[in-house]
């Protein structure tokens, strides 16, 4: 196996361990079913900028995949 | 007549006349071959695949299911989504996708079971595969036609009764389907997804700015109904189960992988897997927020009656031309969906079905015909099973992504696991199906479950049972194992 192709896999590897953290502590239970301030613009939450967190380090997950996992392939 | 049902009437006659001509012209560019028909000759682009695929995965649930379930539970109806399917599923696309892809193109695979049933040469494996898709997916389709039926309904006062709605959405969607098959439903799905992004966008912000603004809006929630902004009438579980569920299982729904296999190269398909999160997480984000505003403005509304929060709110506070924005919007979510999933149907019977017997040997031209006969037949079942709406059917589809989910496991190894045996996929689909039909019809006690829907220890206990299985057959010497590792090498990282 070349160097590159291990590099390859161990990023996939870390693709998708990071995936199965982002799965889990998108339930944020310490929040869970209290009321929170509205903080940002008089009608987001912190919960609410949290979960939007969430989906901004998945989507880096995506372009990071794109970007240096899925290459070369014909 | 009134106004509202004038104006509806008109936008929607507009809507239909562009879907099918654009259904028309498409048909000139028709090769008339199976690869044609089924799969657009694989040479669809990034927008073209994107709305294709984007379009196949947006459906009613989006635009009633996300704000009536918001106007209940709150603003969790868009993480519910948002944080795990709108990232997860396009990783998936390069997990699943990319292989499936350059199978596609070496052996000219068309559905999940191709794929699978081909790595081991297991015509048995593909046929149940086959069945068990065909099985969640018609229901689907049937949901989809009374979904446009009611907001016909609705949206014309009851002008257009439900019966006479489906009717003509599905004289509409087999238009462009018969004459232009993939193609044409692609290039119809891109009009249609630019149609539901534009309206969900304009919704938001009409209704935004009818109720105060966002913060007004939101201020009245807090006061009259906290709990919406406390995410109290969710249990965690079932938000981390629903999550996993709604991530995994998109990426087997026939019409969704089928049309991952139209693009036109790898790039296509990395662009779109780059796209999606966007406007995945807009539409559930718009939508839910305006399904929970919607509570303090029309307060009331039971059960499902809260699905028709949208056009209830449209009709007290917007003008008149806005209910015409919100039904095309309505129709080409579910529009895209139907035509998506009725030309993925008719390609599994045509292909994992009709390919495998007497007909194997026919023409291309022969068996396009067949498959138009086919869509024909479907859209009448699904019309039929719309007209009767048995509960049966409704019960299947509230687990159906579940069912979709559990099959996962057994394509992820066909594609990944050399050690993997047919016996062990086999048995994982039977295992997962029968755990998840258990919890379902209380034959195994909800105790079980520890609060989690039935669908999570249903893939679990799949995944289990296909390691399990995995290490007590012998390892797989068969061709099929070989050819797709020695292509794997070769093409994929």
């Amino acid at each position: 196996m070349s160097i590159d192709l291990r590099k390859r896999r161990n990023r996939e590897r870390l693709v998708y361990l990071l995936a199965v953290i982002l799965m889990i502590i998108r339930v944020d239970f310490w929040w869970w079913g209290e009321e929170m301030p509205l903080i940002l613009f008089g009608w987001i939450s912190v919960p609410m900028l949290y979960q939007f967190g969430i989906w901004v380090v998945g989507f880096a997950l995506v372009l990071y995949t794109v970007k240096y996992i899925w290459v070369d392939e014909q | 007549m009134s106004t509202q049902v004038i104006a509806v009437l008109s936008s929607l006659a507009l809507y239909m006349l562009i879907i099918v001509g654009i259904g028309i012209y498409s048909s000139r560019f028709s090769r008339g071959t199976m690869e044609d028909f089924h799969m657009g000759s694989r040479d669809f682009k990034t927008i073209i695949l994107f709305s294709a695929v984007f379009g196949a995965n947006i459906s009613a649930v989006t635009l009633a299911g996300v704000p009536g379930g918001a106007y209940h539970v709150g603003w969790v109806m868009w993480p519910y989504f948002a944080s795990s399917w709108a990232w997860a599923t396009p990783l998936l696309f390069y997990t699943v996708g990319s292989r499936s892809w350059v199978l596609g193109q070496k052996f000219g695979y068309m559905t999940v079971a191709e794929v699978v049933g081909g790595r081991w040469k297991s015509p048995t494996l593909a046929v149940v595969i086959s069945l068990m898709l065909i099985f969640y997916t018609v229901p689907y389709l049937m949901t989809g036609l009374l979904g446009a039926g009611r907001t016909l309904e609705a949206l014309t006062e009851g002008f257009v009764t439900l019966n006479v709605g489906m009717v003509i959405v599905a004289s509409a969607v087999l238009v462009y389907l018969l004459l232009g098959g993939m193609r044409g439903a692609a290039w119809v799905n891109t009009f249609q997804t630019g149609i539901f992004l534009v309206g969900a966008v304009a919704i938001f912000v009409v209704i935004a700015a009818a109720l105060g603004g966002p913060a007004e809006a939101t201020r009245r929630v807090m006061e009259d109904y906290p709990e919406l902004l406390s995410r109290s009438r969710m249990p965690w579980q079932q938000f981390f189960s629903y999550g996993v569920i709604v991530a995994l299982s998109p990426i087997v729904f026939p019409q969704l992988f089928m049309r991952l296999l139209t693009g036109k190269d790898p790039k296509t398909l990395k662009q779109t897997m780059c796209i999606y999160p966007v406007p995945a997480f807009l539409m559930m984000f718009l939508m839910a927020t305006v399904g929970m505003w919607g509570r303090t403005a029309i307060p009331g509304l039971e059960g499902a009656e809260s699905d028709a929060i949208l056009p209830l709110l449209l009709i007290q506070f917007t003008p008149i031309w806005m209910m015409g924005l919100l039904g095309a919007a309505a129709f080409a979510a579910m529009m895209s969906t139907m035509d998506s999933q009725l030309l993925s149907v008719t390609t599994m019977i045509a292909r994992d079905f009709l390919s495998r017997s007497r007909l194997k040997d026919a023409s291309d031209a022969t068996m396009v015909r067949i498959s138009r006969v086919l869509v024909l037949v479907l859209t009448l079942l699904a019309l039929v099973l719309g007209f009767l709406n048995p509960i049966g059917i409704i019960k299947i589809i509230e687990f159906a992504l579940s069912g979709f989910a559990c099959m996962l496991a057994p394509v992820l190894a066909a594609l990944y696991w050399k050690r993997c045996t047919s016996q062990a996929a086999l048995w994982s689909i039977v295992a997962s199906q029968v755990c998840l039909w258990s919890f379902e019809m209380g034959l195994l006690p909800a105790s079980w479950r520890f609060g989690f829907l039935s669908g999570l220890p249903a893939i679990v206990v799949g995944v289990v049972v296909l390691v399990a299985v995995t290490y007590i057959t012998p390892v797989p010497q068969d061709e099929g194992t070989r050819e797709y590792f020695a292509i794997f090498d070769k093409t994929t990282p």
